[in-house]
């Protein structure tokens, strides 16, 4: 197993994909401090005069002179959350572990390892290991963007109260449910074992799968059964995940829900992968 | 006798399609076993379930006289080559040997570089795979194939995209490595007289059934030069031919046919004395069988 790792590991340090998700990263999150700051100016401008013929509403109101800027108003923890409820860190996930993962099979570089006699089991939990490990870089990369871009745009008063104990909180329930994440893509892409394929599948789940799941909800309380599938969905709890307020009871449902459903597709990816013939 | 690769009734099935039935194949000790079918006849899905990529529907395997095929340490002392090489398109040479050199536990840190070397891409640097010729690719799965010291070789279609001076590289190479170190090696081609010059013994796959196995010695006896005649008295013609002229070097392969290894440079003689006791010849004539056609012939079908 170790060897495994250190071969995957020497994988995902030639790996491009992985250094154009981290610099996709950072210059989605400069853009959206700048854009917001670049709107909190505009805003500033335009209460009295107006700015070139441009204006600014907020929710389709326009803006009141001594309303908030949009960078206060949702401040740092609101813009690292919208790293994960706005979809971008599931989508960069489903790429990434797309081109990790599912390339093996398009390469056919897998026969060079199972035909050497090593455990299926092993080979797949490497793989997972080393892919997770890289989406928990990229994310915790990720937010040390944003928290010196919140330094540089916010000051240090974004930082205060209880910002970091709430802020590790959130962060580490994120990575909880994003490792969790990285096996559902991974069975994914072990089912479709096409890299094109995976890649499509990966997306249509983070971005369509949330909207079905909602669908279903409405269907199950129109049929009377008292249960919220969004409670449970993994997607939705990534999604949906407050940055503050969170008690020691929902926290340890997250964590107790993201675990089962890591075991649940690590279980059925390697169910199918020591089945099936390569 | 010992063997490395042996085979009883191993079967494939794809929905009612069998890809390998029944094959039982045995491979010696320090053979080249030359491999041997049409396009489709089954020849790869049977070197991939002899390498463990995918599982027999029914059949034994015995590698090493060892059944107990999920040990690291059986399939560690195979080296295989299946279909296209797998590589990483976004690496250089040296690095797609560099993972395995790591995921297989080599210590030894100039190992790629020799392998390198050995194959002929010691000169590629920092050039990525997916801008290698396939005779380039080809020669780099053959260095992966044979990284970590393998016994046992299994090369599907090695000499695919070389030119003749790569495969004349790639043969000799083959060779040296039986010779030398005793490697054997199961190797599958289309290119008959290649195969010809390096097997030590074949086998013929024909929709999934292995029709023959034979060595080199017993497929040079049947191709050998001879008079052939077609005729319906083969029993008459065999008494004649051995009471008048003695003649002992002769075979039937198939009922209505008679070769006849001696005389050849009077096959008249032969003709006239068989027309004289009465057997009726159809055809007659001198034919030295050669290794395509013969191998033809039995991947066709005719019998």
């Amino acid at each position: 197993m170790y060897n495994l790792l250190r071969g995957e590991f020497f994988k995902l340090k030639r790996n491009k994909s992985f250094r154009w998700c981290g610099f996709a990263t950072v210059v989605m999150i400069v853009m959206i401090f700048a854009t917001l700051e670049l709107v909190g100016q505009i805003m500033q401008g335009t209460v009295e005069n107006g700015t070139g013929g441009v204006t600014v509403t907020v929710m389709g109101n326009p803006v009141q002179e001594g309303e908030k800027l949009p960078l206060e108003e949702m401040g740092l923890p609101g813009i690292i959350q919208q790293l994960f409820a706005g979809e971008y860190m599931m989508i960069v996930l489903a790429v990434f572990v797309g081109i990790f993962v599912a390339g093996e099979y398009s390469s056919g570089t897998l026969k060079n390892i199972i035909g050497k006699g090593y455990s299926r089991t092993k080979v797949y939990l490497s793989r997972f290991l080393v892919a997770a490990a890289a989406m928990v870089t990229l994310i915790l990369f990720g937010v040390a963007v944003c928290l010196a871009c919140g330094l540089v745009f916010l000051g240090t008063g974004a930082f205060k109260g209880s910002f970091w104990g709430d802020f590790a909180v959130y962060i580490g329930l994120q990575l909880v449910m994003n490792i969790a994440l990285v096996a559902v893509f991974m069975l994914i892409d072990e089912v479709i074992r096409n890299m094109a394929g995976s890649i499509s599948g990966g997306l249509a789940i983070a971005i369509f799968a949330t909207l079905v799941v909602n669908g279903l909800d409405l269907l199950l309380v129109r049929l009377g059964v008292p249960v919220q599938l969004t409670d449970y969905c993994i997607l939705d709890l990534s999604l949906g995940c407050p940055t503050e307020g969170l008690g020691a009871g929902a926290i340890g449902s997250i964590l107790l829900i993201s675990l089962l459903w890591l075991a649940a597709a690590l279980g059925v990816g390697i169910w199918h992968f020591r089945q099936t013939d390569l | 006798m010992e063997y490395v690769l042996q085979t009883q009734q191993l079967t494939k099935a794809y929905g009612r399609m069998k890809a390998v039935d029944k094959v039982s194949m045995n491979v010696r000790k320090g053979d080249i076993y030359g491999f041997i079918g049409r396009n489709g006849a089954g020849k790869t899905t049977f070197m991939r379930l002899v390498a463990g990529l995918a599982a027999p529907d029914s059949g034994h395997l015995q590698l090493f006289g060892e059944s107990g095929l999920d040990q690291a340490g059986i399939r560690r002392r195979i080296g295989t080559l299946i279909e296209n090489p797998g590589l990483y398109q976004g690496m250089t040479a040296r690095d797609n040997l560099e993972v395995l050199r790591l995921q297989y536990g080599i210590p030894d840190r100039e190992l790629p570089d020799r392998m390198l070397a050995q194959v002929g891409l010691e000169d590629t640097g920092k050039k990525k795979v997916r801008k290698f010729s396939m005779g380039m690719k080809q020669r780099l799965g053959i260095a992966i194939a044979l990284l970590h010291g393998p016994d046992f070789l299994i090369l599907d279609e090695p000499i695919n995209g070389l030119d003749p001076a790569g495969i004349r590289e790639v043969r000799e190479l083959l060779v040296k490595l039986n010779r030398e170190k005793g490697i054997t090696i199961l190797v599958s081609s289309h290119i008959l007289g290649e195969l010809e010059k390096v097997a030590t013994c074949y086998g013929i796959i024909r929709d999934g059934k292995l029709v023959e196995e034979l060595d080199a010695g017993e497929l040079a006896r049947k191709n050998r030069r001879c008079h052939k005649l077609v005729t319906q008295d083969v029993e008459v013609a065999v008494r004649i031919l051995e009471d008048q002229l003695h003649i002992q070097d002769y075979d039937v392969p198939r009922p209505g046919v008679l070769r006849v290894f001696e005389y050849l440079e009077d096959t008249a003689r032969v003709n006239r004395v068989l027309a004289a006791g009465g057997v009726a010849i159809q055809e007659s004539f001198l034919t030295g069988v050669d290794l395509e056609a013969y191998f033809m012939e039995r991947m066709g079908g005719q019998e």
